[in-house]
């Protein structure tokens, strides 16, 4: 449980990570291109401005005018002395920068101002040099550096709380699909997950959760329905035999008294026989192994044998089995089950039919095929046909002991007929009789 | 003792019929809900043993119509169901007791005589004293001034009835019904002699006749 939790966080963590991570090193180009390209651009707005100043100087030679010429100081040099200055000049050491062929310079005074010096040459009226120097100048460069110092951690802690948020609002909903998962369990399917608002994929992801939930819980519950069933049916003749034989225990007795308590036990061991026999029909074969099975059947030597082996119930109810149409044909089949559908659809017909009434048989073929039993017994109440071949349902909800049976006969007739791709039809009215037809 | 028992499978009642039967049991069976109704309506049980799935009236609806009949005779399920919230609606339904198919019978057996004690003394103590009687109810001994008495199973019956109406009169059609079940006739011929014999064993002026009344012990 921890492990998964760990795992949980970690991917949370990890596209956090990355997010943020790529999203820093984006914005960290990003801000270093634009700090030098500022940088660079500020530096020649400052130059170009002296330049325009020196030239306006040297234009104003003949003039002998320095006026004008806001927030810059300006010397003008004739073979190397101080022609002419503004008041304010103060640029020592001036000399240094005329030696050299560069023009302009930006020097650091200290961490906050700085100055630009521009010499510009010429030769007419006389061959000079006009020093422009601008004090003071704002710390541009340095102002950029600070708001890209500032914004970029603002924008990277910005950055992970939306992360963070997004990264939540997605991963949020997985996590209440996974504590929905954790509380799921065979006993526990109580846990549907709440659906978000929208159809998106968390949404889609939920759907299917929820209905891989429902199919589970079918399952379970069809499962759960069956062994309460089997439990039911295997516990009376349990009962029985307990009592028979604990009762022959509980002290001597005679003869006919043990004969008694052994034959009652041993025909409870038979009907669990029966019962184990019909469970394992029941859920021996499936549809991927049902055909290397399949052999060629004589479908109506098949009926004609199970017609015989009920000849004696035929006889004691003094019932008239009349046979309409009887094909002769090969069919391809499990003969295992195809003689457990005629079995138990002709011991159903008896068991239903009162005594000295008609069941009539038919088996054609046309491109499939066709089984048809008809009898003239009780009938099934049109509420109960859908559920007559559910595993142990008998229509007499009271269990009525005088017709014997565990309602599985049904049942491993319909899953015999399926798994011979068949269909079972059955047209019942109460009180008047039954007819089941049978097509594979 | 007089048991009621309605199941629905034959052989489990002949079994349970025929154990008990054999212990001095007085046995009343039913084969569906609606004739267990009926049974336990028309005669006095002391303990009703009550299957749960039953023709025309399960077990649940049986005990619905017995509590509302005021009929407060102990009620044992029996039942193949066997979860734990099978076994909470039984006893929320108004059984005393629930016991799971397949069950011993020597466990049924004690279970009933448990609820029989309740009945018999409300202590639940398993032996009860009336005057100078003494009534073991597990081993059946009865002592008369701490005489053992050597009764027959109806003449222990019909003390221990005689005792459970203490102070009031008995007829001898009810002792029939206490003590005989539904199928046997008997003549009240009979009854006169266990009774005979009962006072002859204990004193003579142990159970009092009252013409047209019946019979009664008093303390």
């Amino acid at each position: 449980m921890k492990y998964k939790n760990q795992k949980f966080k970690s991917l949370k963590r990890k596209t956090l990570f990355w997010f943020v991570g790529f999203v820093a090193i984006i914005l960290f180009v990003f801000s270093l291109v634009l700090y030098y390209l500022l940088n660079d651009n500020i530096s020649s707005k400052i130059e170009t401005r002296l330049y325009k100043k020196a030239l306006f100087v040297q234009q104003n030679i003949p003039k002998n005018n320095l006026k004008k010429l806001y927030g810059v100081e300006v010397a003008i040099l004739k073979n190397g002395q101080i022609f002419n200055q503004t008041k304010r000049f103060t640029l020592k050491n001036y000399e240094q920068y005329i030696s050299q062929n560069r023009s302009f310079y930006i020097k650091d005074i200290d961490d906050d101002t700085r100055e630009a010096i521009y010499i510009y040459r010429f030769t007419d009226p006389f061959n000079g040099a006009i020093i422009v120097y601008k004090k003071d100048i704002e710390n541009k460069k340095e102002d950029i550096q600070s708001v890209l110092l500032i914004l970029n951690p603002i924008l990277l802690i910005l950055l992970i709380i939306i992360g963070n948020r997004l990264i939540n609002k997605i991963l949020i909903p997985i996590k209440n699909i996974t504590k929905n998962a954790k509380e799921i369990s065979v006993s526990n399917f109580s846990h549907t997950i709440k659906k978000t608002k929208k159809n998106d994929e968390i949404g889609e992801l939920t759907d299917s959760f929820n209905e891989m939930i429902l199919r589970l819980q079918e399952g379970t519950e069809a499962m759960e329905r069956f062994n309460s069933d089997i439990s039911h049916e295997l516990r009376t003749p349990l009962t029985i035999i307990e009592g028979e034989l604990e009762l022959c225990l509980k002290k001597d007795r005679d003869i006919e008294y043990y004969k008694r308590g052994i034959k009652s036990a041993l025909q409870e061991t038979k009907k669990l026989e029966e019962l184990v026999k019909n469970i394992l029909l029941l859920s021996r074969y499936t549809k991927q192994n049902i055909k290397e099975t399949f052999v060629p059947c004589q479908i109506e030597a098949i009926l004609m044998n199970a017609i015989d082996s009920c000849e004696r119930k035929i006889a004691d109810k003094k019932i008239d089995l009349k046979i309409e149409k009887l094909e002769p044909m090969n069919v391809s089949a499990n003969q295992f089950l195809i003689t457990s559908i005629f079995a138990n659809l002709l011991e159903n017909a008896i068991k239903y039919t009162p005594n000295g009434k008609n069941i009539t048989i038919s088996l054609f073929r046309d491109e499939k095929v066709h089984f048809v039993i008809k009898d003239e017994g009780i009938g099934i109440p049109k509420e109960k046909l859908s559920k007559i071949t559910q595993r142990f349902y008998r229509v007499d909800d009271s269990r009525n002991k005088k017709i014997k049976g565990f309602g599985l006969g049904l049942s491993i007739v319909q899953n015999s007929i399926k798994l011979h791709n068949g269909t079972l039809k059955i047209d019942s009215e109460e009180g008047k009789g039954t007819q089941i037809e049978v097509i594979f | 003792m007089k048991l009621l028992i309605v199941e629905d499978d034959e052989k489990i009642l002949s079994f349970l019929k025929r154990g008990f039967e054999e212990d001095g049991y007085v046995i009343d069976c039913a084969l569906d809900g609606a004739d267990g109704i009926y049974l336990a309506t028309l005669n006095h049980y002391d303990v009703i043993i009550l299957d749960w799935m039953l023709p025309l009236k399960d077990g649940i609806e049986v005990l619905d119509s017995l509590r509302s009949a005021d009929i407060t005779t102990p009620v044992l399920m029996l039942s193949a169901k066997d979860g734990i919230n099978d076994t909470v609606e039984g006893l929320k339904n108004g059984a005393d007791d629930y016991l799971s198919k397949p069950f011993s019978f020597e466990i049924l057996k004690a279970r009933i005589e448990a609820l029989y004690r309740r009945v018999v003394s409300p202590q639940a103590k398993n032996s009860i004293e009336f005057g100078n009687i003494k009534v073991n109810l597990d081993t059946k001994n009865v002592t008369y001034d701490d005489n053992l008495l050597s009764l027959s199973q109806k003449e222990y019956e019909l003390l221990l009835f005689l005792i459970k109406h203490k102070n009031s009169y008995v007829s001898k059609a009810q002792i029939q019904e206490a003590l005989w079940n539904n199928e046997e006739f008997i003549s009240s011929n009979v009854i006169e002699v266990t009774v005979h014999n009962l006072r002859k064993k204990i004193n003579k002026k142990f159970i009092k006749s009252f013409r047209g009344l019946g019979y009664k012990v008093e303390i």
